[in-house]
């Protein structure tokens, strides 16, 4: 239970801190 | 198309194959970055040159085995390389974790449901930047992506020793402010 709260507790601020939508791939075939 | 018919193609200098895993595993990626650097831009190019170094890298990965790992631990070892060489990374000793994480536990005496709320997911997250890059790369690795100490030895080519000694610096005092928040 505790390593869940802490698990849920990162996933909240990597959520906030890092959208869904983020798309890397024009910069990483720039980058090739 | 699959994992394994993407790392098949981009063994073959296929791009198509990256694509494939660049949309699989960035957010997860980035988010990993993140939580270590804390900046998500520099998560993201973190996670950007991960990605160019396994392409230039995949003909030495065995596509028997599961992506994921093999890519994380790249990303996790770039994140805490590039805080540790920062000049705005803010060091403390054991006595200054134990004085963030002793006012957290205070805190979390005077409300329910703490770890829940957003006031201290923050705490969480400024205490964390109080713990050392590699302290805070393996609370990422066991909480964030669940990995077991050996796992995490194994991944980092690292005695289980130093992980061991490395989680329970961070852990102990993260789980103190959990339990007290239960009661």
């Amino acid at each position: 239970m505790k390593d869940n709260r802490m698990k849920h507790a990162l996933e909240s601020i990597a959520r906030r801190g890092v959208p869904d939508d983020i798309d890397l791939r024009a910069h990483i075939t720039a980058k090739l | 198309m699959n994992e394994q018919q993407a790392i098949q193609l981009l063994k073959k200098g296929d791009i198509g194959g990256l694509d494939f895993l660049v949309c699989a595993h960035q957010v997860k990626a980035v988010r990993v970055a993140y939580l270590i650097t804390r900046d998500s831009g520099l998560a993201e190019d973190i996670v950007q040159d991960a990605f160019v170094h396994a392409f230039f890298a995949i003909h030495g990965f065995d596509e028997t085995r599961s992506f994921e790992p093999w890519f994380l631990r790249s990303v996790v070892n770039a994140s805490v390389k590039l805080i540790q060489k920062s000049a705005r990374q803010v060091q403390v000793g054991g006595d200054a974790d134990e004085s963030v994480f002793a006012e957290l536990v205070a805190k979390a005496e005077s409300v329910e449901s703490q770890v829940e709320s957003i006031q201290v997911q923050h705490q969480i997250w400024d205490a964390m930047q109080m713990l050392s890059p590699r302290q805070r790369a393996v609370i990422v690795q066991r909480y964030f992506l669940e990995m077991s100490e050996t796992e995490m030895a194994e991944k980092s080519d690292t005695a289980a020793g130093t992980i061991k000694w490395l989680l329970n610096a961070a852990r102990e005092r993260l789980r103190r402010l959990l339990e007290r928040s239960e009661r």
